[in-house]
């Protein structure tokens, strides 16, 4: 089982919507949640509690979002920062991520993505180095991008290990083919033949698990995708 | 053409022109005077000969030269027919200068002492022909002086006047819409000049109000879309987790999540595009093509393992371009992803690298449409339905957008995709 941190999170976004969809499941990820929706309440709150991560959007009612984002950095704020932004510009991408913040999501985005990317920058910014998961008999070191079984190395491939890292981050949740798809491979797959494409991988991916001996956590939801489970 | 050739040229023509026309009219002009002067004289001659014909004369068959710069010739003639002065031109030699001359001569049939007679007095034209020529050669002259004159005059003249024009031109031409500078046209004194300015200044001023209000409508549009289209995904996203769903109703989910990231994908591909057109891609710096073909090939790699496609790379040499290092990005990236997912199972694809041309030649399908059809926008062939048809309109507008020379032919089973940077 993962090592679960509940963390607070501060949800910047104006889109009721969004936001409450994104706090609902970073919630049942066992994350303290709260939503800001303006620039102003969020400045008001980031003074009043320590937050781990916050997630911004650029467009708020009131300003830009990069005014939190330089007041957190003001503050000498420890945890981490994701803008998330339908502006997928580069140029607001480095602005954003030379301002300070850690990450980067442009809208529209999976909550599975986001969850990993929450997990991924709480493992970098809060807790650097040690910071191994583990799932029953599995020992999976981001950092090192290694998983072991009962101590032994699990010979991966760098794709493989990017979908079983995900897949352990989303844990219990129902991955599409299409979200594993475009975490792993990105621009380079084209929608058409993701489905085959992740077949074939998850395949792969499950036979070295068996040879190891890893209990069957890795199900199969019928006409969507995949599912990493406990048992 | 450039203003001073323009101008040079005109006043060389109307110069050339007036001089020519000016020329034969004074040439005329002045031929005609002097002939009438030397007609004057001959006659003049004429009586004088009669009144006081020379002492002396022998009067026959032969020719006597009396005097120059005239020659007189008396000769009998049967009868006297035609009593009125005749002027003709003839050539006479001369026996000092050896050569024959050009000779007025005037011609009267009269009685001299009783015998009729045909009186004939030459002058020698050479003198008012000299003059002439000497005149025509003076005018020759001042014309060339006169053009020179022109030339170096309309030098001056556009330097001096159009100075202020081509200080304000060469401000112009610098100006880019991308960059946020104001221009500063020089102040002038010529009306025309500054009022042209202050025109170009309110224009500019107009346009790059228009370029910042649509720069922010496209903003603001794919902000606007992509917005609800997150939404829809989130909800979709938390809609997958659901117990209670069983797998009919998840298939419909994952229908619905599959359209908006295909409705997603389309407007941030159209959104590309505009900006393209919008010259909204300022930024230059060195890239270096077969890198990012490398770095592209490299994270296509199990996709091409899944097709079983071996890549045949031949880079003979390195591109770099001045270019906007994400354009480029975008462009080698659909490039690549066009030749490996219209590729057959096992096909080919080669990329090769030769001088400054980029080839990427790859088996597939035979052609549906004609080349230049493939660039245009939401062109698909039958059998990919799916795909939004953008991505080589965008690497065409993006060539395009930098003038690259792109082309496509199907040669030996291969499409080929060339672009010369």
């Amino acid at each position: 089982m993962c090592k679960v941190v509940p963390m607070k999170i501060l949800i910047v976004e104006d889109e009721t919507e969004l936001s409450e969809s994104m706090a609902s499941y970073l919630k049942s990820e066992g994350h303290v949640c709260e939503i800001a929706y303006a620039c102003v309440p969020a400045l008001e709150k980031i003074a009043l509690y320590e937050y781990d991560v916050v997630l911004v959007d650029l467009n708020l009612p009131d300003g830009n979002g990069m005014q939190i984002i330089r007041e957190l950095k003001d503050m000498k704020f420890a945890g981490g920062i994701i803008i998330i932004s339908a502006r997928d510009a580069l140029d607001d991408r480095i602005k954003g991520l030379d301002t300070g913040a850690d990450d980067y999501l442009v809208k529209p985005f999976h909550l599975a993505e986001l969850n990993a990317r929450v997990k991924s920058l709480m493992r970098r910014v809060l807790y650097k180095g040690d910071n191994q998961m583990v799932h029953h008999e599995m020992v999976i070191i981001p950092d090192e991008r290694k998983v072991y079984v009962h101590e032994v190395l699990l010979d991966l491939t760098r794709k493989e290990f990017d979908m079983l890292m995900f897949m352990a981050a989303n844990k219990d949740k129902v991955l599409s083919k299409e979200v594993l798809a475009e975490h792993v491979w990105g621009d380079y797959i084209d929608s058409a033949d993701s489905f085959g494409f992740v077949y074939a991988h998850i395949k792969n991916l499950r036979r070295k698990l068996d040879q190891m001996g890893v209990g069957k956590y890795l199900k199969t939801v019928y006409g969507v995708g995949y599912k990493f489970t406990d048992a | 053409m450039k203003l001073l050739t323009k101008t040079t040229l005109f006043f060389i023509t109307i110069a050339l022109f007036t001089l020519f026309l000016g020329g034969i009219v004074f040439y005329m002009s002045f031929r005609y005077m002097i002939n009438r002067e030397v007609k004057r004289e001959l006659i003049n001659d004429m009586h004088q000969f009669l009144i006081h014909p020379p002492a002396g004369q022998v009067f026959g068959n032969d020719t006597v030269s009396v005097s120059f710069p005239a020659r007189y010739e008396v000769i009998p003639v049967p009868g006297v027919q035609n009593p009125h002065f005749v002027f003709s031109d003839t050539l006479l030699y001369d026996e000092i200068m050896h050569h024959y001359q050009s000779y007025r001569t005037i011609q009267l049939e009269t009685r001299l002492n009783g015998n009729p007679v045909r009186i004939s007095i030459s002058k020698s034209m050479l003198i008012s022909n000299e003059l002439v020529a000497y005149v025509a050669f003076i005018t020759l002259i001042l014309s060339v002086f006169l053009l020179v004159c022109l030339v170096l005059f309309n030098n001056i003249f556009l330097t001096r006047i159009w100075g202020s024009f081509f200080n304000s031109l060469s401000v112009i031409k610098d100006f880019s819409i991308t960059d946020k500078k104001d221009i500063h046209l020089p102040e002038t004194e010529i009306a025309e000049f500054s009022q042209l300015n202050q025109v170009l200044e309110k224009m500019h001023s107009r346009i790059r109000k228009d370029y910042d209000s649509l720069e922010e409508f496209i903003e603001n549009v794919s902000h606007e879309i992509q917005t609800p289209l997150a939404v829809i995904s989130s909800k979709t996203d938390l809609l997958l987790q659901d117990e209670k769903l069983d797998t009919a109703g998840l298939r419909q989910i994952q229908s619905i999540r599959n359209n908006v990231a295909r409705l997603s994908n389309l407007n941030r591909s159209l959104i590309l595009l505009a900006k393209i057109d919008n010259h909204q891609f300022p930024a230059r710096e060195n890239v270096e093509i077969t890198h990012i073909i490398n770095f592209h090939l490299e994270n296509f790699d199990e996709i091409l393992k899944a097709k079983k496609i071996v890549p045949q790379c031949n880079f003979s040499n390195p591109i770099t371009v001045m270019a906007d290092p994400g354009l480029i990005n975008i462009m080698l990236l659909n490039l690549l992803k066009n030749a490996i997912y219209h590729n057959i199972h096992a096909g080919k694809l080669d990329v090769t690298v030769s001088d400054n041309v980029l080839n990427i030649r790859n088996t597939g399908k035979n052609p549906e449409m004609d080349g230049e059809e493939l660039f245009k926008r939401f062109v698909k062939t039958s059998e990919r339905a799916d795909s939004l048809g953008l991505g080589l309109a965008i690497v065409k507008k993006i060539s395009d957008y930098y003038q690259y020379a792109i082309s496509y032919s199907f040669t030996d089973d291969l499409h080929c995709i060339s672009i010369r940077f």
